[in-house]
């Protein structure tokens, strides 16, 4: 396990290197917004900013919005030509991410593979990926990591960890070989001392303590399976639009639709983003609507991420980033639903 | 209209209290207003049936939701087979709102009961999470012309009268068209009506002083950010189609991706079916979750209709929709040649 201490400037020219190299995303101001996003660096002035996390999460870049499977053309024959799109020419680095987004593609992970049928277009993105975290000293009073088995300072996901010392230097940790393949190119930097290993521990420490809330949810699945016919789901729905923000922003929400556009010429067969949130998500072709009301659909999230993931790959379908409890316009609280079921007893 | 604190402390008391007394004397079944958010200048959507749980209303200037669209439809239907009663406690500009669905025979007005909230400027909280970015407010003081909102390693504060927004383009001293209970404000502060009236639409005039071609990078470069994730349109009181037309799919008119021209396509056709509907309550533009700039296609709409047919949506309970009647004395400039 490589560590190296390095300074501010020099963690700047480390991202800048290694920009030239790889198709590098790191968090940094868009064109029109006031917010930090994961955008692939083009520029030779880049500085690390400090931040506490971005309230879009990278899921995008392995998981895009929009992305066409493929496109065909019609040819004069009646027949098509079919072309895939093109190949990912370099490895994708996805830079300063946070130890939930960084678990949030293990869940990634776990539900598009599946086996025979693995997701080959996720897949094909995300094995030529290789992701450098930055542990968070700051969580957000909506953070939750810790009640659903996080950490701030965890490792689970990375490549490699970089540590803010919280005095202009930095501690970068190798964790895997794709991690340490990198490291190896990396020649700045100086040999850490116990003082400063000893910090890590410490700042670990005063992060996670941060953390307000603890809801213990080491029984959620079994409590989930007892309520589903509860009246908590009527009453705590009422204030939900619907709208799906809650969906769009969450780094583990994976649900999409496909699409085929065509034209006279030919066309392309598209992946979007759906939600479960939306009326349309289950209606089926016969007109029939298995989830047509909306406590329904609400109670199916909570119990998605809370139960059918832990029945199917034993862990837990969230990673308490909190970043739906600020991009839901009723101020809806998936740590209240938490807390309400949690405190619920028996069947009601 | 600013307004002290000491006058909205007696306001949401009288709010509780008639609140109180319509549950208790039975006259509704459910009252909708709003409560205290989890986060700090939040407020959430509050559904009471016991007049125990009054205490928990609040009254105050970031009660931005707009509480119509929570309306249930259909209404739901007590034992006894007849239609539950809601009060709702409305802004002047969701009164607008609801006056419209009233008109579209999408609620009766018998089943609703209106406790009337007096104006006053409201914070544009788009405007604060704009200037601080990913930081989060852990904290925030509100003071008589002040918000201070701290949080880690930043503290900022703001001026209110730098994010007031006017709902509606209520003038501020207008009684709304209907209601049944009114709290009034204990102190009203004289409103300057011409100012509201540039004010209104003041944005729009600055906008059309551009070129088409900024005029269209700004609207490519907003509509860039849209995700289509429909907050706008199920925030909206108005939209309310069972089967929207950006959702259907035999046939399907403009692809679901988030391509800029479809964004847009998407943005000006539900701004066209809202036009001469829409009430300027700008419930679209607080719930975006991206910060698009929504409300800008809806005023010009607005202040198109009203040019044309000198008709503004929300007022007149009876009065239909220019855009879905017709008057023979419509203006036709385009079809014959008129004095």
């Amino acid at each position: 396990m490589t560590k190296k201490i390095i300074s501010k400037s020099e963690l700047n020219s480390i991202i800048m290197s290694l920009s030239k190299e790889y198709d590098l995303y790191a968090p940094a101001l868009g064109k029109t917004e006031n917010s930090l996003k994961y955008i692939e660096l083009s520029s030779d002035n880049y500085e690390f900013p400090e931040f506490q996390n971005t309230r879009i999460p990278p899921k995008d870049i392995l998981f895009p919005r929009t992305e066409e499977l493929f496109s065909y053309k019609n040819l004069p024959d009646g027949n098509i030509e079919i072309e895939e799109p093109q190949e990912e020419k370099k490895e994708k680095i996805i830079f300063g991410i946070r130890s939930c987004d960084a678990r949030s593609f293990k869940l990634f992970d776990i539900f598009f593979d599946a086996g025979k049928y693995s997701d080959y277009y996720y897949f094909k993105k995300r094995n030529r990926t290789i992701f450098i975290g930055m542990a968070c000293n700051q969580p957000f009073t909506t953070c939750f990591c810790t009640s659903v088995k996080g950490d701030p300072f965890s490792k689970e996901g990375l490549d490699i960890q970089i540590i803010d010392l919280l005095n202009e230097t930095y501690l970068i940790i190798g964790i895997t070989e794709k991690g340490e393949k990198i490291l190896s190119k990396i020649t700045i930097g100086r040999e850490p001392s116990q003082e400063e290993l000893n910090k890590v521990s410490e700042l670990a420490e005063e992060s996670k303590n941060r953390i307000k809330l603890n809801i213990e949810l080491g029984d959620i699945k079994e409590k989930l399976d007892n309520l589903y016919e509860s009246d908590i789901w009527e009453s705590d729905t009422q204030k939900c639009l619907g709208c799906g923000s809650c969906t769009f922003i969450c780094p583990t929400c994976h649900c999409f639709d496909v699409q085929d556009q065509s034209n006279a010429e030919g066309g392309k067969r598209i992946r979007i983003w759906d939600s479960c949130q939306f009326p349309m998500f289950t209606k089926e072709g016969s007109g029939h609507n298995p989830r047509n009301f909306k406590k329904q659909r609400m109670r199916q999230r909570i119990y998605h991420k809370f139960n059918f993931y832990l029945s199917n790959y034993d862990c837990i379908g969230c990673v308490g980033c909190g970043r739906c409890i600020r991009a839901c316009p009723s101020c809806g609280d998936v740590r209240q639903t938490l807390e309400l079921i949690t405190q619920k007893v028996g069947g009601n | 209209m600013t307004m002290t604190a000491q006058s909205m402390t007696i306001i949401e008391q009288k709010m509780r209290e008639t609140a109180k007394s319509l549950l208790l004397e039975k006259k509704v079944d459910m009252i909708i207003g709003y409560k205290v958010g989890t986060l700090p200048l939040r407020i959430t959507p509050h559904f009471i049936k016991n007049q125990d749980n009054v205490s928990e209303l609040v009254w105050n200037e970031y009660c931005d939701l707009n509480l119509v669209n929570f309306i249930p439809k259909p209404m739901l239907k007590k034992e006894d087979g007849t239609k539950e009663k809601i009060g709702l406690i409305l802004k002047n500009s969701d009164i607008k709102s609801l006056v419209v669905l009233i008109n579209e025979n999408q609620v009766k007005r018998e089943n609703i009961i209106i406790i009337a909230m007096p104006d006053m400027n409201f914070i544009d909280r788009k405007k604060i999470e704009h200037e601080l970015g990913d930081k989060e407010i852990i904290e925030a003081e509100i003071s008589e012309d002040e918000i201070k909102v701290t949080g880690y390693n930043f503290e900022k504060t703001f001026k209110k009268a730098d994010l007031k927004f006017n709902m509606g383009g209520v003038k501020g001293d207008e009684k709304p068209t209907i209601y049944d209970y009114i709290i009034e404000n204990p102190n009203p502060s004289p409103v300057d009506h011409e100012k509201y009236e540039t004010e209104e639409f003041k944005e729009l005039f600055e906008f059309e002083k551009k070129t088409p071609e900024e005029k269209w990078e700004y609207f490519k470069s907003e509509l860039s950010k849209c995700t289509r994730c429909y907050a706008c349109r199920n925030a909206c009181p108005l939209c309310y189609c069972k089967l929207c037309f950006v959702d259907s799919n035999q046939p399907q008119w403009f692809s679901k991706e988030t391509d800029v021209s479809e964004n847009m396509l998407f943005h000006i056709i539900r701004g066209i079916h809202l036009a001469g509907r829409c009430v300027g309550c700008e419930a679209c533009t607080r719930a975006c979750p991206e910060g698009v700039n929504l409300q800008l296609i809806n005023k010009k709409l607005r202040k198109s209709v009203k040019d044309r047919w000198n008709f503004e949506a929300g007022i007149n309970i009876e009065e239909p929709n220019p855009l879905g009647n017709y008057k023979l004395n419509d203006p036709q400039e385009f079809i014959i040649e008129e004095d």
